[in-house]
Parts: C-alpha cells; structure tokens; sequence
C-alpha cells in the first residue's frame, strides 16, 4: 500500500539549516505572541562553569537594571523615562530565584500562583535563555489584559562564579536622607535548584552546582528563614547535596511536614520540564530542602 | 642565559635576604650580601604513601584529581602504580608538554612563594611543579633544613598565615583556600615489610573506601587540612586580617580571584561571607592591608588603577589611575581591563600596554607602598595616609619579579629579568634624606656573583609564561585562557 517512509535525513553535525535563525527572527510570530517552538532552541546539556565563555556580567548588583527585567513594577520604566541603574523601590525585590532554570517551566508556573513576587531565572546556555525570553514575552503580551506574567524574568548567567555580582547579600541596612531609623530590606527568599547537571565523574565535583563550599554563596544572598529547594532524579546526585547542605552550619533541612502543602514544592515536582521527563519514564524523583538559619555569633 | 632570581624574601628580625632562583634558595646575610646557606627544592615528585596524584602525568591541571578518586579511576593497587612511575619519570606539565629540562640547578620544579614566619624561625615554600608545600626550618647559622612537605591536590597561588603564625592559608588555582597547621604531627610510616594479609586488608578497604566515594569527593589529605572556603574562579591572592571590632580580635580573610571578586569571609567560620569588594573591571592579582591602618585594603590588577578600600563597609574611597604614570615610562598607549583581544585592530594596529600589576609591598615605617608591574622596567613609590599618593618613579634596568622589603632600613630589593647578559638581577633602593637611592655595593654584588651560577637551559617562552610573566595570563582572552 503505502510506501515506507522516507528516512529520516540524518542531519550532520555542524550542518546549518537556517531554520533556527528563520524562526527567531520571525517577527510575525513575535507579533501574534505565539510561543517560540523548543526545537529551534535546544543546545547540549552541560555547560563548562569554569569556561570564562563571553558571559556579559553586573560588575555589582548596583549595576544590575531590574527596571528592564520587570518593567511593569518600575513605572518610571514604563512612562518611557529612563531608570538608572541602582535604582531600586523598598517594595519591589527580587525574592526567588531559580538556579539553572533551563526552559523556564518552574517560573513561569509559579509566576500566577505568586503574582507579587519577583522571580529571576538564570540559565548559562544562551540559546535556551534566549527562549525563556521570547516564551516570557510572548506570554506577557498573551495575558497582557491580565497583567499576568510581568513578575518573572530570566537572566544569562554563570551562577556559580557571579551571584554576587548580581544579587545584594541577603539583608541590606540603610538609613535613608532624612529619617534618622536604619531601614532594613531583605532580598532573596527562595533558590530553586532543580535538576542540575549531575557531574557524575567525582574529579568533576567542582562543577556541581552545590558544592562544600558554594554553600557560602547560597546562604550570602539568601535572607535567614529563606529557602534553597533542590530536586534531582539522581539519588547518587541527591545524596551529594543533602550531604553538603546538611553539613553546612547555616542551612537546616526542612522536614516532610513542612513541605506539605508548599505550593513550590508540589510546582517544582510537576511543572518543570526536566520533572515532566522524569513523569514520562516513571523515574523517581527526590526532593530536599533547607532553611537558612541567622548567621551564628562571631 | 642566567636564571633571574624569581622570588625574594626579606626577614628583617633575623636580617637575612631570600633569594629563589628555579629551585633553588639562597640565603644571604642582610647586611654583607655574604651566602649563609642554600637549600635546593626536590626536583622529582618525592613518593609517599597516599600521595598517589603526583605519579599520574598530569593531563590538564584542572582534570587532575585526588587520591581517592584517582584510585577510583584506575582501579589498579597503588604499589604498582609506583613502579609504572619508576618506569616513566617524565611529567608533562603547565610548563609545557615534555617541555626540556633546564640542568640540574634550573630544573622545572621553581619556587613561587616563599614567606618567612614566626620571627624567622620557619620558612615556608611552595613550589609549582609538584604543588607542595614545604615547611623549612630556619636554623640558627641559617641553614635550612626541611621539617615537613604536603602535596596539594592542586597548584598553589598564594599564601598566608593565621592564628599567630601557627596556620597556614593556602589559595589554589582550584579556587579553595585549605587551612594547615604550620607544624605537622608525625604521621607513623608504613611498617617497612607489610605482610601479605595486611596487603589484602589494605587493599580491600581501599576497595570499599571507592564505593563508597563514587560520586563522593575526598578532601581527605594524608595530613591535617580544612577546606575553609572556595571560589569558582581561579584564586589569585588570600590575606587574613586581624582587627580589633567591639572590644575582641576578629579575624578575616579576604580573597582574590580572577573574575574580579574580592571575598571578605569570616574566620575561622568562613561559611560565613561578610560581602563581595566589587569594583575592579579585571582579575585582581595583589591586594594589601597596610600595617599602620588595617581598616584600609588597597587592590590591584589588571586594571589601569588602584583602589582603596573600606573594606569592612565594601566601599570604594579612592580609585587610583596609574595608566598615566604606567604610560610615562612606556610611552605608547596603555590601558587595562578585562579581556586582551580586538584591542589591536580597534586602535589602528597599535598593540595596547596591558597594566598587569605583579605586586605591591609596603615600608611600613615611612607610609609608603612599593607598587611594580609587569614587563614594566620601573618601580612606583606611593604614599599612603588619608589617601593613595605617588610619589616618585624609579626606574629599574629590567623588568621587576618580585620585591623584598628590608623594614628596619628603609630600604627594598626589586630582583629584575636582567635586559642583557652583563645586565643585573637583583637592584637595591635605600631611603636617605628623603630620597631613594639605588645602592650598589659589594654586598649586591655577593648576592649575584651566587645567583648568577643558576642557568636556564631550555626554551625561554615556558619559562617566560610559567613562572615570570605569568601574571599577564591571568587576563581573559590570553593565549593559554582561550584553550579552555
């Protein structure tokens, strides 16, 4: 009846379609606000942290525009003026951050079910970054009558070696011109780790995204009672950062009733893309997470 | 050609000059330039039981791996892996893949830090070939004389001590900063012929130690050491700073690393970070807290300025731009910053200096910080009170390595990459009526007539960019960086 089909054509490596670049380019679907196509964007797992690649970095956090990440929180962004860098309202902090968010599926499912808060993504791959851009875009303009979709933002970075340079240690004191009380603004409030590459090979294990000694970092930007949440499908790789967290003299481990009825938790287990996957193939998946606890007595 | 004196120690209590040259250092009395004695670096990684990563040829320095996992790897008894070592003595390295070995004196394995500590008592070396650590004990006559060596997993960058003396902080290239006791306990030797049923115990628990460590990492060191802290970045400087805050001693550490941050931790709870110094544009190669105001940090590399820091508040005070005084001895156009390439062809052709700074050292009784950098024939005088102050150049024959500053006489020793084959090795400067003095003496020329028996025999680019220009590489875009 039917002739087989035709085989598949083996793409060589290297070779070049256009087909990419014909669809990031397409404005019209920039227009219609349809969601960009995963295919067009993928790029291989693993990312060298130690490569100095040709990152674009905040020298500091001063630096760090959020106006351009959330513009609807900025209004003086949106009426067309200019916000300086620095410029910053008490209110409106970034307060979660996801560490390696790949395709984005974590922030933009909590961005309506957290409608006030601000959530960054940081992925080192660019084209994948790309696409978390374009899907946030094109989803603002989608629920543009809502106003949905304007809390979450994504961001390329290389997290393990510039977080500082891109959030504020955890809890800033300053005493404003004319008020003689010191006001105290705490930032970040959750860090989302969700499937990181696993680094199998133990002389790798600097490459892990938590490590004895990034735990520093971590509980730097992180304000006490803030929560690092962390999900693998790996259990060798679950047990290397419950080992670590656990050891670090800053973070406790929350027990299972706390995380009952964590709406991160339930989000982070289903709606990420990685978790997704792990549905599909019936893997397990492990789930841990620490509170950060106030900083010891010198 | 003459192997120029890369590494240079003062110690004024006990008024004697280190000079290293390759592996080997040379004491000299202060005062008459007379050699006291001379201590030679093992050239060949030394063989005890647990420091199997040093008989692995090195692939890649940031591939090597530790003990434990190393045996993971391979899977094969450690005695034999001593033996295939036996066999197969040549090591490739940094410094090149089976790069030729300079004679016996100039061999490979060169001194890179050398500090003096304890009054003088210890002299602590690291050497970057087998990246060990090497506690020497500075006799009475001057001799040195060898108390302990520990291998690092990974190459040294910088050293500092803590807790009076007693601990050393070690930065390396890996980014971790590991916590040593200066002395180490005697650790009891493997019983010299070990029957076979200890060899099989043996064996077997290595066997176990490796399933259990699978995607676990050891930091177990044959010897006493805490990981304290650690970067991502290659680190490039650690000092631990004492001062005194609401009536105790707290002690920081402040680290350096090549992506521009500046790390002010806690001691000894380095899990704690009191904040990132953020400001430089380039790696940062040298910082300083100056004796006489310990709230004060000056930093600098490959930036075209200094910066003064409040360090304990992170605030900048003062940004120092030394491109014009860079630019006074250089002449043509000079400039810092992050990365190296495309700068010839935005400028029209003209190769831009890059500001690399290799050091600064302070003279801590008139105020004053000694700054040089690199492939820079020169040395910068600043003054330092309510602000960073140059205020003389003095110009060298060659290019600086590495300064020792002689404190109780005013007075400085700049060892230089001699221009020519007459040229000197070593310059000394004195403060006399206001003025730096080039002093050249009989006791300047002791010192030389003992360096200069060292030669370097070999391809001068791997000793070039291993061991005296190596700072430069720090910067993004270099040759060696865009391997990676």
């Amino acid at each position: 009846m039917a002739s087989p089909p035709p085989p598949k054509r083996q793409k060589q490596s290297g070779q070049r379609t256009g087909l990419r670049e014909k669809h990031r380019k397409n404005t019209e679907r920039k227009e219609e606000a349809k969601l960009p196509q995963k295919k067009y964007y993928r790029q291989r797992a693993h990312a060298n942290p130690f490569s100095d690649h040709q990152l674009v970095y905040p020298s500091c956090p001063k630096e760090m525009v959020w106006a351009n990440h959330f513009p609807k929180f900025f209004p003086a962004a949106v009426d067309g003026a200019t916000v300086e860098a620095g410029t910053y309202s008490k209110k409106v902090e970034v307060e979660v951050a996801d560490i390696g968010c790949g395709f984005g599926g974590l922030i933009v499912s909590l961005a309506p079910k957290l409608p006030d808060t601000l959530m960054l993504g940081m992925e080192i791959r660019t084209q994948v970054t790309e696409y978390v851009d374009e899907r946030i875009k094109a989803l603002r303009t989608q629920h543009k009558a809502e106003g949905m979709y304007q809390n979450i933002s994504v961001l390329r970075a290389n997290t393990m070696k510039f977080l500082p340079n891109i959030f504020e240690k955890h809890q800033v004191s300053f005493a404003p011109f004319g008020i003689s009380k010191v006001l105290t603004v705490y930032k970040l409030n959750k860090i989302f780790i969700c499937f990181p590459d696993p680094h199998f090979k133990s002389r790798k294990h600097k490459a892990r995204i938590v490590s004895p000694t990034l735990g520093a970092e971590y509980a730097y930007i992180l304000r006490p009672s803030g929560i690092v949440y962390t999900i693998t499908d790996v259990e060798d790789l679950y047990k290397w950062m419950a080992k670590h967290f656990d050891d670090h003299p800053l973070f406790e481990r929350l027990t299972e009733g706390e995380l009952e009825g964590d709406i991160c938790v339930d989000v982070m287990k289903v709606d990420t893309e990685e978790g997704k996957k792990v549905e599909r193939n019936n893997g397990r998946k492990f789930v841990a997470c620490w509170r950060r606890t106030e900083d010891p007595e010198w | 050609m003459r192997h120029p004196i890369q590494r240079l120690h003062f110690c004024p209590s006990t008024n004697r000059l280190f000079a290293a040259v390759a592996g080997v250092i040379h004491v000299f009395h202060g005062t008459t330039g007379v050699p006291i004695a001379e201590w030679t670096a093992p050239q060949l990684p030394v063989l005890a039981p647990g420091k199997k990563s040093l008989n692995k040829p090195a692939k890649k320095e940031e591939e090597e791996a530790t003990p434990a996992e190393q045996g993971a790897r391979e899977g094969s008894p450690s005695k034999k892996r001593k033996v295939d070592e036996k066999a197969e003595p040549i090591r490739t390295s940094n410094l090149g893949v089976g790069a030729p070995r300079g004679d016996a004196q100039g061999g490979r394995n060169s001194v890179t830090k050398m500090l003096s500590v304890r009054e003088g008592g210890y002299l602590v070396v690291v050497t970057n070939e087998d990246k060990t650590l090497r506690v020497l004990e500075v006799m009475e006559d001057g001799a040195l004389k060898m108390l302990s060596e520990r291998a690092m997993p990974k190459r040294l960058c910088a050293i500092s001590m803590a807790d009076s003396d007693m601990t050393i902080l070690l930065a390396d290239k890996f980014g971790d900063v590991y916590a040593i006791p200066l002395l180490e306990e005697v650790v009891q030797p493997r019983p010299e012929n070990p029957t076979a049923a200890q060899l099989a115990k043996e064996e077997r628990e290595r066997l176990a130690e490796i399933k259990r460590k699978r995607t676990e990492i050891s930091h177990d060191l044959p010897f006493t050491a805490q990981l304290l802290l650690g970067h991502v970045s290659m680190l490039v400087d650690v000092l631990a700073v004492t001062i005194s805050e609401e009536g105790k001693d707290k002690m920081y550490v402040l680290t350096a690393d090549r992506d521009e941050h500046i790390r002010v931790s806690r001691y000894p709870q380095c899990f704690v970070i009191e904040g990132f110094c953020l400001g430089h544009e380039a790696f940062v190669s040298k910082m300083l807290v100056p004796s006489w105001d310990k709230t004060q940090l000056i930093s600098g590399g490959g930036d075209a300025f200094l910066l003064r820091w409040d360090w304990r508040n992170r605030a900048v005070l003062e940004k120092v731009d030394v491109a014009d005084l860079v630019r006074g001895v250089v002449g043509g156009k000079v400039g810092g910053g992050k990365h190296d390439h495309g700068d010839a062809e935005r400028s029209g052709g003209e190769k831009e200096f890059k500001i690399t700074m290799v050091g600064m050292w302070e003279v801590s009784e008139l105020r004053m910080l000694v700054v040089a950098f690199e492939s820079l024939p020169a040395v910068y005088i600043f003054t330092l009170n309510s602000s960073l102050v140059h205020t003389v150049t003095l110009p060298l024959s060659g290019h600086p390595l590495d300064v020792a500053v002689d404190t109780s006489n005013n007075a400085f020793y700049v060892s230089v990459v001699p221009a020519s084959e007459g040229a000197p090795t070593i310059e000394k400067f004195k403060h006399t009526m206001d003025q730096w003095e080039n002093v050249t003496d009989d006791a300047m020329g002791k010192i030389m007539e003992k360096t200069d028996e060292t030669q370097f025999v070999g391809d001068e680019k791997i000793l070039n960019e291993g061991l005296l220009y190596a700072t430069g590489l720090l910067r993004k875009g270099t040759a060696r960086t865009e391997k990676e």
